[in-house]
């Protein structure tokens, strides 16, 4: 025993001695291993890091842990869109169903029903707001109050509408450069510019004093709709069950408002989709450069980005103007003249584009006047909490439906707020869901195709076939509410449009009612989410489906997701690519220098053998060397790993430059850690790589005879 | 003289067979990984640049918005034939130009519907259209006529419609009300990466009429130069003469017009027609930084390839001269000078490595050719990001010989430390060696 200890011990020593003795090679050795492992740590914990917050954002967000949807869809589910739009997926029939059965697989928590599209929301435009106050005003006049300060108003409010209808008349102008006169579309808008004509004229005025409301109805039926402007912008929304959503979701919160309660009609417009889409430029930019100051650290003087934003700021201040009526201009220029510190003469466009001229010395100052003085006088999002919203899609069967839901707050997503993949979602209610995607069951689209070819479907233009044909949307028959409709619903006046949408808001389903119908996937929560508990659950609930006949696929989260899920498949592929191709080209290399080794002692090797050493000695004493370097090194690497990684975190993390990457790292920067997987497999690798290179100079070294090798003189 | 001294080389090298496969294999794996890295992303680049310059941008674009309000904005160019004019006067270096419509609608079928990005074209005006376009069915001619669509083979896949079959366009206009037109399908092409995911190219007339334009605005003018390398300079000077010659210009704004579109140009004051002039690397902005990224990492893993080979090729040089000490000694001993032996060497290194870098690169070259023969489809997370649906290598010719100069170069420059010693020895102890 003791025998093979002091053989070990020397072996050891030997061993060390000769590491010692050529420092060149050692250390050549070592900065290979080094590298290696190095690379691995950083690399493997990095990934690590998104793969968590990949799966913090998607199971968090929308994607669960499982996601089923019905077996005959032509596309797969990608939940977060594909290259060509939504998935294609069929529907599956009766929701209630689905949930029965997979509600009682072991491990299942819950079922929550999904549909994903888009659609177009009328946003409503500046006109059409400046109307809706005027309105307002005249009701409070008719109802009886006159006092002096809300005649003043009202004068206020007149002036600020005919100065849009003054403005609207040169945009039709504007518009004659670039339109065929001789158009269809223009022929039949005469009447429109007609309209403009007469609400411009002195005469229209003097008769609006004597018929406020008939004044009002032209405006808004006849000259509103004529305004030129951005009104309308598209959603990405889930249709679902929204309590069980929230149930499921719990990254999921609302951001301002409340929830839409239960079984009702709703939706929650996605904070981030409204910061950049539906927010006031100019405050948007100022949001911008805000972030950037503070969380980046970056300044104008700096940064030609920001110095950009400024100057887009400050040539775009006729949208704010545009939206005050005069009461509301003066006071905001009376306080910016103060807060601006400017003379009396200098009119709001110029003060406000001193506002604007930020720099990094009065930023934060100009931030603060813009919030509290201006933004709280006009209409900072395209769409508020309380609007009522008309929402429009083109239908499962070609025809465009819509409906009017109420905006109940902004959604958003804890941890991953500004991410563009999920902070652009938005959520509604299943019934709503269901009225747009106009889904026919098997037996009304038989019905619809009968009827179809008795009349020759051919004749019926396709906007028109729904109402023509049977006038309701299949799902809820008892509401005629999203029948094909007039385009220019879509730009009614706001009054009408509420009116609208008032039996149905306030209208409460009942479970059973959302269970019971349309969905077109669904996501499962899990009580167990480790990877192979997943793994086993999916088998469940395959055999369950196969069981019962539901015709459903099963893939989990990372599939559902599409793209995003390929996206970091793929940088996964790039790193072991990289790692496999240095530690082939490693292996050479340690395998080259070890062999180099050997032959150098060849004399000293055939002289230990002659005293006696054993071939297993020699080629241990090989093996403890390598081991020795790779362990050394090894550590090194994994250690300057882990400073590199803890730099990286205290500069602030991998900052997520794209809506892409801020999705991928579940927050504004990847801060990668260090766990003890990484470095157990990055020290398992090297030293594989290693011992493995060196088996080769050891077989050499096993050959020499002690004669052979005393015979060299070097 | 030289001829002797390859033949002794020659036969040094065939002596060590084992050896020298080693070092000659590992020289050859090298310049093949380094040949097939350079042709994946020249090969991206290439089929990026072709594609996006004939499809989505000339190499200099005049285009423009027009604002009929400060709160709207169209993609538009009035009064196009005016700046046409100007624009062929001044620009001595075009080759041709194209005439672009730009415009966006959601096209529906019987079944389903996509959003479409809109290329209003005059097909007989598009000389570049035959080369980058693959009509997998229809015919390119008839998208001349008016009324009619060209798609890609994955729209046409998802709207699930056949040639001739007819679409609806749905376009919306600023006043939130869609116009709409019918269209038949004339061609269908094949897939061309991301730009052929949600592009399409519809009858210049026929786009112009859905949107309800005169037929002196059009989208965007494009320009193809002579020399693409002279863009930027054109665009600039392009900028300033139709500035002075009274046009209204925007400042240079490296994006895609698209972004301009919906991000900063809805939010100016100004209203009525602003040119904008571009090159081809702004509008495809994304796609080259991607490009740079990709070229960045082929060009770190290329560098530590480099180191690690280098330590691995001085190393087995090291052992191979240690091997033939006893030789040289012998040499030594029969009368040749050191520089002929270190000369020798390296001679021998040199035919050595450039029979294994010209083996690597020639055996990267049939991979490559093999690869692109195959026809391998990407996945499309790739396919985004490469602008193309098959994996294509792109080989230049240039390239592979600097890779296989530059490696052979290294190698040589390497083995001079151990021919050095080599030719130091003395013959005596060289004679007594054994290894």
């Amino acid at each position: 025993m003791s025998a093979r200890r002091d053989a070990t011990r020397v072996l050891f020593r030997i061993a060390f001695r000769n590491l010692a003795a050529s420092p060149v090679r050692t250390a050549i050795l070592g900065a290979i291993v080094l590298v290696g492992s190095l690379i691995v740590v950083v690399g493997s914990s990095v990934l690590d890091s998104i793969d968590r917050g990949m799966r913090t954002s998607i199971q968090g967000s929308l994607g669960g842990h499982v996601q089923v949807y019905d077996a005959r869809s032509e596309g797969a589910l990608e939940l977060y869109g594909g290259l060509r739009g939504e998935s294609l997926l069929e529907p599956i029939e009766d929701f209630a169903r689905v949930k029965e059965v997979l509600a009682q697989v072991p491990n299942v928590r819950q079922v929550v029903p999904m549909g994903i599209d888009q659609a177009m929301v009328a946003t409503g435009t500046t006109f059409d707001s400046a109307l809706e106050r005027l309105r307002d005003d005249v009701r409070r006049m008719e109802a009886g109050d006159r006092g002096p300060e809300r005649l003043r108003q009202y004068a206020a409010r007149v002036a600020h509408v005919r100065r849009m209808v003054g403005l609207l008349g040169a945009d039709l102008d504007q518009a004659r450069a670039i339109a065929d006169l001789e158009s269809r579309e223009i022929k039949s808008r005469a009447e429109e510019f007609a309209a403009v004509r007469r609400a411009a004229s002195e005469e229209f005025w003097a008769e609006f004093e004597g018929d406020r409301y008939a004044g009002l109805e032209f405006l808004e039926n006849r000259v509103a709709p004529v305004a030129m402007e951005n009104a309308f912008t598209f959603i990405r929304y889930v249709g679902t069950d929204v309590d069980a959503f929230f149930r499921a979701f719990p990254l999921a919160e609302v951001n301002e408002g409340e929830r839409i309660p239960s079984g009702q009609r709703g939706v929650l417009v996605g904070k981030q989709f409204a910061e950049e889409w539906l927010k006031l430029k100019n405050a948007r930019r100022l949001d911008q450069i805000k972030d950037q100051r503070d969380r980046r650290g970056k300044r104008i003087e700096e940064e030609e980005e920001l110095q950009r934003w400024v100057r887009e700021n400050r040539s775009g201040v006729k949208e704010i103007l545009l939206q005050l009526d005069p009461v509301a201009a003066e006071e905001v220029a009376a306080v910016l003249r103060r807060a601006l510190g400017a003379g009396g003469e200098e009119g709001l466009d110029v003060l406000l584009q001193r506002l604007f001229a930020t720099t990094d010395r009065d930023f934060d100052e100009k931030y603060r006047i813009f919030y509290d003085v201006v933004a709280p006088r006009i209409r900072l999002y395209k769409i508020n909490v309380g609007d009522v919203i008309t929402v429009k899609a083109p239908s499962k069967s070609g025809y465009f439906s819509a409906v009017n839901v109420k905006v109940y707050g902004f959604l958003e997503f804890r941890g991953i707020e500004k991410s563009g993949i999920a902070g652009m979602m938005s959520v509604m209610d299943l019934m709503s869901f269901r009225d747009l995607y106009g889904y026919l069951t098997r037996e009304k689209a038989e019905e619809v195709r009968r009827l179809k070819e008795a009349m020759g479907a051919r004749e019926v233009e396709r906007d028109r076939a729904e109402a023509e044909l049977f006038g309701a949307p299949a799902a809820a028959p008892a509401e005629a509410r999203s029948a094909a409709i007039d385009e220019r619903a879509l730009v009614r006046s706001g009054g009408e449009r509420a009116a609208g949408a008032q039996e149905l808001g306030s209208r409460v389903y009942s479970q059973e009612e959302i269970e019971h119908g349309v969905a077109l996937n669904a996501a499962l929560i899990l009580d167990d989410a480790r990877p192979r508990a997943i793994r086993r659950t999916m088998t469940e609930v395959r055999a369950a489906i196969e069981g019962s006949g539901l015709g459903l696929k099963v893939v989990d989260w990372q599939e559902a997701s599409g793209l995003v899920g390929q996206f970091v498949t793929l940088l996964r592929g790039v790193l072991f690519a990289a790692v496999l191709i240095f530690f082939a080209i490693a292996l050479v290399v340690i395998n080259n220098a070890m062999v180099m080794a050997t032959l150098q002692r060849v004399k000293e090797i055939g002289t230990m053998r002659a005293i006696g050493a054993q071939r297993r000695f020699v080629v241990a004493m090989l093996l403890v060397e390598i081991a020795a370097v790779g362990l050394v090194f090894g550590l090194g690497g994994a250690a300057l790993g882990g400073v590199a990684v803890g730099i990286i975190r205290a500069l602030g993390g991998i900052p997520a430059v794209s809506d892409l990457l801020y999705f991928v790292f579940s927050g504004p920067a990847l801060f990668p850690t260090l766990g003890r997987m990484p470095v157990a497999t990055s020290l398992a690798i090297v030293l594989a790589v290693a011992i493995l290179s060196a088996l080769y100079p050891a077989w050499i070294a096993m050959k020499v005879t002690p004669v052979e090798a005393m015979a060299t003189e070097d | 003289m030289l001829r002797v001294d390859l033949q002794m080389a020659a036969r040094s090298l065939a002596a060590h067979t084992r050896r020298n496969l080693f070092l000659g294999g590992a020289l050859a794996a090298v310049t093949g990984l380094l040949v097939l890295l350079g042709a994946l992303t020249s090969g991206m680049e290439a089929a990026m640049t072709e594609s996006a310059t004939t499809l989505m941008t000339g190499h200099v674009n005049v285009g423009g918005f027009y604002k009929i309000t400060s709160a709207s904005t169209a993609p538009l160019v009035s009064g196009y034939p005016k700046v046409l004019e100007e624009v062929e006067r001044r620009v001595p270096e075009l080759d041709y130009y194209t005439v672009r419509g730009r415009g966006w609608a959601k096209a529906v079928s019987e079944s389903t519907s996509m959003d479409l990005v809109l290329a209003g074209v005059d097909v007989a005006r598009e000389p570049a259209f035959r080369r980058v376009l693959r009509i997998v069915d229809g015919r390119l001619d008839e998208l001349g006529r008016p009324g009619t669509v060209l798609l890609f083979e994955g729209q046409a896949e998802r709207l699930k419609v056949k040639v001739n079959d007819v679409l609806t366009l749905s376009a919306p206009t600023d006043r939130g009300v869609n116009n709409t037109a019918d269209v038949r399908v004339a061609a269908i092409a094949r897939n061309v990466g991301l730009l052929s995911a949600f592009s399409a190219f519809i009858q210049a007339d026929t786009l112009r009429q859905l949107y309800g334009l005169n037929v002196t605005t059009t989208g965007a003018i494009h320009l193809y130069l002579k020399d693409a390398a002279r863009a930027p300079a054109v665009a600039a000077r392009l900028r300033a003469e139709l500035a002075a010659a009274g046009w209204r210009v925007m400042d240079p704004d490296a994006q895609p017009y698209w972004m301009k579109l919906m991000q900063t140009v809805p939010s100016e004051d100004w209203t009525g027609q602003k040119l904008d002039v571009t090159t081809a690397e702004d509008e495809m902005g994304q796609f080259k930084q991607f490009i740079l990224a990709l070229r960045v990492v082929a060009a770190l893993l290329g560098i530590i390839l480099m180191v690690v080979v280098v330590i691995g090729i001085l190393n087995t040089l090291a052992i191979a001269v240690r091997e033939r000490t006893r030789e040289i000694g012998t040499l030594r001993a029969i009368g040749m000078q050191r520089g002929k032996v270190r000369w020798l060497i390296l001679l021998e290194t040199a035919l050595l490595a450039l029979s294994g870098t010209a083996a690597g690169a020639l055996a990267a070259t049939a991979i490559a050719a093999g690869l692109n023969a195959l026809g391998i489809a990407l996945p499309e997370s790739m396919q985004i990001f490469l602008a193309q649906e098959r994996l294509t290598f792109l080989l230049d010719p240039a390239a592979i010989l600097s890779y296989v100069l530059f490696l052979s170069a290294v190698t040589v420059v390497a083995s001079w430390f151990p021919a050095r010693r080599a030719a130091r020895l003395r013959p005596i102890t060289a004679m007594h060696h054994v290894g």
